[in-house]
């Protein structure tokens, strides 16, 4: 059944010598063929949607974790936050104390305080003081 | 604007000037390589609207130039799709292809040996195509490719998309058919 290579040689050769040719063509063929081809617009390669996928996804990723990162202050920032709320509380309450303390008079003061009779008494009395009595 | 046909031009450069849209360039491939598509979709599918399979092929080569990522294998690429729409027709046929009694799918009508040494040169290629007819489309691929065209198996693996052994062996059985056909008819 198989073929010696002498006689694929001879096959062959009887192939190529006597190969089928197709009909010619015009010159006007060739011109239609050319003019319907070019006409029609080529297939784009998707190079730029390759690029663009690859840096859209990386500039989210940027994008969101550049917005995560402002929107978290850094712990520095947290210190000083959190420490200047604390210094304003304590001088609030420092304030208030201490306009407390000047507004109220306990009772244990009032005798250091003339009181009007006081000075009613030093004002009949002969010997004229500056301040009242101690 | 390039030349018509310019020295020096290689086949890359053609291509790559192609892909950026030069229709000059795409002229001078099609010029190149217009019979030997032509012949090569004559010889697996006859004379039947040859003019618009050819048509098809370069039709389809101006539009993928853009997305063929290596220019050195453009004549690969050219028979691959060749080979595709050639293929693709035979889709088209479909039933008529296989109802026909000896396999063929054109009709080629058998001519007599005559006298005259031009007559007979035209009897014999007419001999061969009946007998390319005679094969089924895979294996008369391979014949064409490899015999008629000259390329080597390996080539012909790649435009196909088949290993090296399936070249072989379809190449095997399509030369025994073929001398078999050739030896009825008296050719051989």
């Amino acid at each position: 059944m198989s073929q010696s290579p002498r006689d694929d040689r001879e096959l062959i050769s009887f192939l190529q010598k006597y190969r089928p040719l197709p009909p010619p063509t015009t010159k006007s063929y060739e011109h239609q063929l050319l003019t319907k081809i070019l006409g029609e617009p080529q297939h784009q390669p998707p190079k730029r949607l390759k690029w663009l996928i690859p840096s859209a996804i990386a500039a989210a990723l940027m994008a969101v974790w550049g917005g995560y990162s402002l929107l978290q202050p850094s712990p520095y920032q947290q210190f000083v936050r959190e420490s200047s709320e604390l210094n304003t509380r304590e001088l609030e309450d420092f304030m208030v104390n201490t306009w407390q303390e000047t507004t109220y008079v306990s009772t244990e003061d009032t005798w250091h305080q003339p009181t009007y009779s006081q000075w009613l008494s030093l004002g009949n009395s002969e010997t004229q003081y500056v301040i009242s009595s101690p | 604007m390039l030349a018509d046909n310019p020295a020096g031009t290689t086949e890359k450069d053609l291509v790559l000037r192609c892909q950026q849209g030069d229709t000059t360039s795409f002229k001078q491939l099609y010029r190149r390589y217009q019979q030997r598509v032509r012949a090569t979709l004559y010889q697996l599918c006859g004379s039947e609207m040859l003019d618009d399979l050819e048509q098809e092929v370069f039709l389809r080569v101006w539009k993928g130039l853009p997305k063929l990522r290596q220019p050195n294998y453009f004549s690969t690429w050219l028979y691959r799709i060749t080979w595709n729409v050639a293929t693709d027709k035979r889709r088209q046929l479909g039933q008529n292809l296989s109802s026909t009694d000896d396999g063929s799918i054109f009709n080629i009508t058998p001519s007599r040996p005559e006298d005259t040494p031009d007559l007979m040169r035209l009897h014999y290629q007419d001999l061969v195509q009946q007998g390319l007819q005679t094969l089924s489309l895979e294996h008369r691929a391979v014949l064409v490719l490899h015999d008629l065209e000259d390329m080597p198996q390996k080539e012909v693996a790649k435009i196909l998309k088949l290993p090296v052994g399936t070249v072989k062996s379809r190449l095997f059985y399509a030369r025994n058919q073929m001398r078999k056909f050739l030896q009825a008819q008296g050719a051989l």
